[in-house]
């Protein structure tokens, strides 16, 4: 996966592509982390993600420790119903600040 | 083989006491489930296996170099490169007896766990399993409590054996009754955050129903 990334005045946007599983979670993981590592401020927008696998959770879970780490601000915003499903039943909306759209993501 | 010990190990190694005594009963579902849990985690955490939650997926079939690990995974793949998250469960609890007794040896081997066998009373035998060095179990207790005493956000690792841990009443083995109901809430924010083990505990819960059935019917 080539991650997409926006940069705005209040933080640097992600925008993943339509699967985090198996085959893309390492490759969006290492690019999401290594954005953490240059950003104060890091969204997340899933508006294109279809599916998200235990492999993404796994992901994201690791990005948003890194971003506790080395203090920077971190959220997902755009879930898709489907997609912010695996979110709630797993209970990561508890760890990971969770946005309805980039707009309130950034404010 | 890597020199980190694998989930499973680590679950195992946190049910012998000091003394060197299984406080866990092998053959117990509890124990087959806890172990079927850390090898799924495992082959997951290794990239062989993905689940959404519905359904588990074989995705690499390259072995772990871990005897315990391949055979879950080998088991796996008999069933196809799709499984249904409740068949896939029950597929490696199958195997957890098997699974169990090939981790159990790789501790061996690795010059951690020392069988040594004792006779009492010159006839009775008893086996006892000392830890030739606690360094590895002290570590699988640290991570833990370090997870649970903090807000820190765990690693993926972490919380599988935080929810196994607790899944099977093995933090019990630890920390007092007291310390885990003053945790309870962190316990199980971390415990939900992974999805693979969401049907392992489903599973559980259902066998433990059917077997409850069974000693409550009447003899016909």
């Amino acid at each position: 996966m080539i991650l997409r990334i926006e940069v705005a005045e209040q933080a640097n946007i992600a925008f993943p592509e339509s699967r985090i599983d198996s085959v893309s979670a390492t490759s969006f993981q290492d690019q999401l982390v290594e954005l953490i590592g240059r950003s104060d401020n890091v969204v997340v927008d899933c508006a294109d993600v279809e599916y998200v696998s235990s492999a993404g959770l796994r992901a994201l879970l690791v990005a948003a420790k890194s971003a506790q780490t080395k203090g920077v601000k971190f959220a997902v915003c755009s879930l898709k119903s489907h997609v912010k499903e695996i979110f709630t039943v797993s209970g990561f909306d508890n760890m990971v600040q969770i946005h309805p759209d980039r707009e309130t993501a950034l404010a | 083989m890597s020199d980190m010990l694998t989930l499973c190990e680590e679950i195992i190694l946190l049910t012998i006491s000091d003394e060197g005594k299984l406080l866990r009963d092998p053959t117990t579902l509890a124990t087959k489930s806890a172990v079927a849990g850390a090898c799924l985690i495992d082959l997951a955490l290794q990239n062989r296996i993905d689940n959404d939650l519905q359904n588990l997926f074989v995705v690499d079939l390259a072995p772990t170099n871990e005897r315990h690990l391949d055979r879950a995974l080998a088991s796996l793949a008999q069933n196809g490169q799709k499984l249904t998250l409740d068949s896939a469960v029950s597929c490696v609890l199958q195997i957890a007896e098997d699974l169990y007794e090939l981790a159990f040896k790789r501790l061996i081997e690795r010059g951690i766990v020392e069988p040594k066998d004792q006779i009492l009373l010159w006839v009775i035998k008893s086996r006892r399993y000392l830890q030739a060095d606690d360094a590895a179990q002290n570590a699988a207790k640290q991570k833990i409590l370090d997870v649970l005493l903090s807000k820190n956000i765990p690693t993926p690792a972490d919380v599988a054996l935080i929810a196994l841990a607790y899944d099977y009443n093995i933090l019990k083995l630890f920390m007092a009754d007291r310390e885990i109901e003053r945790l309870m809430d962190r316990i199980i924010d971390v415990a939900r955050l992974d999805i693979s083990l969401h049907a392992m505990r489903r599973m559980s819960l259902a066998i433990q129903a059917q077997l409850a059935a069974v000693y409550i019917s009447p003899i016909m």
